[in-house]
């Protein structure tokens, strides 16, 4: 008897929306790590690769796999009385992953009189989920390329089927972007950036439950959310030089949905040449939210709308992280690092999360995450 | 729709002209850690763990900046 | 409709205004001096095809684009073609380590202009650009940047000058 924490929708949307400089024929190798202490192992390598295929187009394709683990649910779901959990086909034991999920991208970016054009599709699969995406940008640079005019468009359409329920969901998403990178001065840049984002469907993840006590009575009741959700997001982005072989990026975001969710991040990152050849950064964000406006600590009465997602408590996150880059170089006697083709990297991150009241599986308010990732590019 | 009149009202401030750069003088914006995420493929792996543990969702900008070399 | 309207706008007013060049004008004329202190005049190459080509140490795309125009070079140089460089380094130290860097040695001569007058007088829209000139000083064709489609152009582009 295994059931999931939560449907992991993980997806990383097509990541190429190149500015005005032709993408570089490369192969980038990731194998990241996401652990926490709400007992969520995430594994999850990724493979991209990008390569031109005429005078002007590149294709950018890329594959990750998620491999999952949600070790705690045997003990949390024994009295699952809604779900009737079953057992799970991929794995299940406690040490072992519960889900793979697979997902793959395919799209190209095209410069064409100096505008640049990219379109991507996606398909991600897991056992209880399912998404495909088809996202498009194009970049226009206006006096000089002194200004970059972004926009985009992404639909993304989803499949919910849970393991221990007996009907399949769906979720369309829309999401419209439009931004700005303007150059201020020979040391400052800047980029502004507007997202709206249109949600319609079941917005759950067909896993998670109510428990309403009453008395001595307990009862377990699906959470029920509003199928609709109209998510908006402003931010500014301003980086400078700060001496020769440094910079100091700042960044505000505001976001405001029509689940009354209203959230401020904050967000620095400073980066170094330590050499020719090493690069570090150092980023630190702060995100403050409240809570969406049906989202109760407990409930003790059935109500039309009730849900237990911490996504949607209230709460703060301090995030933290360090970035390594290091290009290899044909000065160095070392075999592998003295190939000036590879650029190996490496992060290491910590994140730590508040919710306002428990989370309704584990009963903690603190959630404490490690990230660790490394890989390596290879120009082609 | 005000947001995208907003937007609009922002580029053509700046196409007018403004605090032009020449290209020519972009040596520092020409570094690669003043382009805004210089590898995209590392900001997906960070939201990738940021969005199921955070209630919001965009306005996180998109690669761009650098010196428009190119 | 409002929308589609924007759209049109953004998509297609937008970058038809985007763009202006000044392609069938003879090449404004300009004297420098290189490294060595050799004084260059544009005038000095009338009579040939030539690539006129900004460039800097910084600039990402002039990392391939150097090469290549050393590789046009060496085939076409016998032919009447030549390649006049004006780099716009601050810090001619930059400039000797991109040229240890690249590991070729540049056979055409380079104006070393650190003030960017000559840039600055053909306006230019980005690093690198390149002008092709034919062999009565016109300026014929405009490369803004370089992308990996340009070295076909490049070629062909030469050879549809050096024979006419």
């Amino acid at each position: 008897m295994v059931k999931k924490l939560l449907i992991v929708i993980f997806l990383i949307y097509p990541f190429y929306v190149f500015s005005q400089q032709e993408p570089d024929n490369q192969i980038q190798v990731n194998f990241n790590s996401y652990f926490d202490n709400f007992r969520l192992n995430v594994i999850y390598p990724s493979i991209n690769i990008v390569k031109s295929i005429d005078n002007n187009t590149s294709i950018t394709g890329s594959y990750l796999v998620d491999a999952i683990s949600s070790a705690s649910m045997k003990m949390t779901f024994k009295v699952d009385g809604v779900t009737s959990a079953t057992a799970n086909k991929q794995g299940g034991g406690d040490n072992t992953p519960d889900e793979l999920r697979h997902q793959i991208n395919l799209g190209f970016v095209r410069n064409i009189s100096g505008v640049s054009v990219s379109a991507d599709g996606m398909y991600s699969i897991e056992h209880d989920y399912s998404s495909k995406t088809f996202a498009t940008n194009i970049s226009i640079p206006f006096a000089k390329k002194n200004t970059v005019l972004q926009i985009g468009f992404a639909g993304n359409w989803d499949k919910v089927f849970p393991q221990t329920r007996f009907w399949t969901r769906s979720r369309n998403t829309t999401t419209y972007n439009i931004g700005m990178t303007q150059i201020l001065s020979k040391n400052i840049v800047s980029q502004f950036d507007f997202s709206f984002i249109n949600i319609d469907g079941y917005m759950l993840d067909g896993y998670q439950v109510v428990r309403i006590l009453n008395g001595t009575n307990l009862s377990i009741l699906e959470p029920i959310e509003p199928e609709k959700r109209i998510r908006k997001a402003l931010g500014a982005r301003m980086n400078f030089a700060v001496s020769k072989h440094s910079t100091l990026l700042l960044g505000y975001r505001y976001y405001w949905d029509t689940w009354d969710i209203k959230s401020s991040t904050i967000d620095a990152e400073y980066k170094t040449h330590m050499s020719d050849y090493t690069n570090i950064s150092l980023n630190v964000r702060q995100y403050f939210q409240n809570k969406a406006y049906f989202f109760k600590a407990t409930y003790t009465v059935p109500e039309p709308l009730m849900a237990v997602d911490s996504k949607l408590n209230s709460g703060y996150t301090n995030d933290i992280s360090v970035n390594l880059e290091y290009k290899g170089n044909r000065y160095t006697g070392i075999p592998i690092i003295n190939n000036d083709k590879v650029t190996f990297l490496a992060s290491l991150g910590f994140f730590h999360r508040h919710t306002d009241s428990p989370d309704w599986v584990m009963r903690m308010s603190e959630l404490y995450a490690y990230l660790i990732s490394f890989g390596f590019k290879f120009s082609l | 729709m005000k947001y995208i009149y907003i937007f609009l009202v922002l580029i053509f401030m700046t196409i007018s002209g403004c605090a032009v750069v020449q290209p020519w003088e972009r040596e520092r914006l020409a570094d690669p850690n003043m382009m805004f995420d210089e590898n995209p493929i590392q900001k997906g792996i960070k939201e990738h763990y940021i969005n199921i543990r955070e209630g919001s969702e965009g306005g996180t900008g998109s690669q761009g900046g650098g010196c428009g070399c190119g | 409709m409002e929308i589609k309207k924007i759209l049109i706008f953004i998509f297609i007013v937008i970058p038809i205004f985007a763009y202006s060049q000044d392609i069938g004008k003879e090449a404004r004329q300009f004297s420098g001096k290189t490294e060595s202190g050799e004084k260059i005049n544009l005038s000095d190459y009338r009579g040939k095809v030539i690539i006129l080509d900004f460039w800097a140490s910084w600039c990402k795309p002039c990392k391939e684009e150097i090469p290549y125009l050393i590789e046009l070079y060496n085939q076409y140089s016998d032919k009447g073609f030549s390649v006049l460089a004006v780099n716009v380094d601050k810090d001619i130290a930059n400039l000797r380590k991109f040229l240890l860097d690249i590991n070729k040695d540049v056979p055409y001569k380079i104006i070393l202009d650190p003030e960017a007058k000559i840039p600055s007088d053909y306006n230019l829209d980005s690093m690198p650009s390149a002008f092709v000139i034919d062999k009565n000083g016109v300026v014929k064709y405009i490369h803004i940047g370089f992308l990996s489609g340009d070295k076909e152009k490049f070629k062909n582009e030469i050879e549809t000058l050096l024979s006419e």
